[in-house]
């Protein structure tokens, strides 16, 4: 966050540290950088020394792609855009939407999703659709490592699927539909979801399904408490009914607060959830 | 609003959800190791795929008699 040139690295209420700052809906700390950031590497997949960006588009738009070679490319209207290289190598492509609706799409259903990808800057863009953005099977390999937070869509499915986490911020506060979300993904901390609320998430079937999802019992238990906002006695927060939710091999504790959430879950909410059992 | 566990011991195992009005029906399966819990309160179980999605259509078919 600047004040005037200033950046300012260490924000404290008081004695207490603040990890972000937000105005309105638009985090200013940390990172103020309005691109979305994402590094490609043009030796891998094809091999040939090009990058094509190719988002789904809902309408008009307006962006500007700065390549990571100096050169840039002004988009208004074109479907996708390709660039050539002049040597093959890592570049980090900036994407900044002036205008109108872009909704990223660099895993499978990008012509170029076997150039491993690493995202390392959400921006201030909000996609009007993020299902399948990141979606990575099939030889593609992506990693996200951003310190800014990503305001998921209503329609989210598959946003992270198969892909590698290893600094993520999310709002869940728009979003509905979180199916296969995180399906096959790892992460080195799943604690970001501790961050989220999900007042209108209607189904997370086969959300951490897979086994090579690592989503932890630690992580479960406390994600239980928060998501309900179970106080000891009763849910204080409010959810949406018969929810279908999975996640993985994570066990709850058994005779535990993570429990009574649970059970608050499927018996008065008619969720039906998929894990680990109890423990 | 009791619940119902499937808990596969040896073998994938496949489920129809749905509630008395059919408003609410989904299905999909549990592996050996993962437990489902549900509110709901019709659950049906089926060791193979193919008898799901068999019986799966016949509840479609009933709950778009329903909504006509």
């Amino acid at each position: 966050m600047k004040i005037g040139n200033l950046d300012i690295t260490n924000v404290k209420i008081g004695t207490t540290a603040v990890s972000k700052v937000f105005i309105g809906s638009d985090q200013v700390y940390p990172n103020t950088d309005s691109e979305f950031i994402f590094k490609i590497n043009t030796s891998l997949g094809d091999g040939l020394n090009r990058y094509r960006f190719t988002p789904s588009h809902a309408g008009a738009v307006n962006y500007i792609i700065d390549w990571g070679d100096s050169s840039t490319t002004v988009v208004t209207s074109a479907v996708s855009s390709t660039h050539f290289y002049s040597t093959s190598g890592i570049y980090e492509i900036k994407i900044n939407v002036t205008s109108g609706i872009l909704n990223y799409q660099l895993g499978f259903n990008s012509p170029d999703y076997a150039k491993p990808f690493i995202v390392t800057n959400a921006g201030t863009y909000k996609p009007s659709v993020f299902s399948s953005a990141f979606y990575c099977i099939g030889g593609c390999a992506g990693f996200i490592n951003i310190a800014d937070t990503f305001f998921l869509s209503s329609n989210s499915n598959n946003c992270f699927q198969s892909i590698q986490i290893l600094n993520l911020n999310l709002n869940l506060d728009n979003c509905t539909k979180l199916n296969s979300a995180f399906r096959a993904t790892t992460s080195t901390d799943w604690s970001f979801l501790l961050d989220t609320d999900i007042p209108l998430i209607s189904t997370m079937s086969s959300m951490m399904s897979h086994s090579v999802n690592n989503f932890d019992s630690t992580t479960y238990q406390l994600l239980l408490i928060h998501w309900t906002g179970w106080n000891g006695t009763t849910a204080t927060k409010s959810l949406q009914s018969n929810v279908p939710a999975h996640f993985g091999s994570a066990q709850y504790e058994i005779g535990g607060q993570s429990e009574d959430a649970r059970n608050y879950l499927t018996s008065t909410l008619g969720w039906t959830i998929t894990d680990g059992g109890g423990i | 609003m009791a619940s119902t566990t499937i808990k596969p011991e040896h073998s994938t195992i496949y489920y129809i959800i749905y509630s008395n009005d059919l408003s609410v029906l989904f299905d999909g399966s549990v592996d050996v190791g993962n437990v489902l819990t549900t509110g709901q309160p019709n659950v049906e179980e089926f060791s193979n795929e193919e008898e799901m999605q068999q019986r799966l259509s016949v509840l479609e078919a009933e709950r778009e008699n329903k909504t006509i």
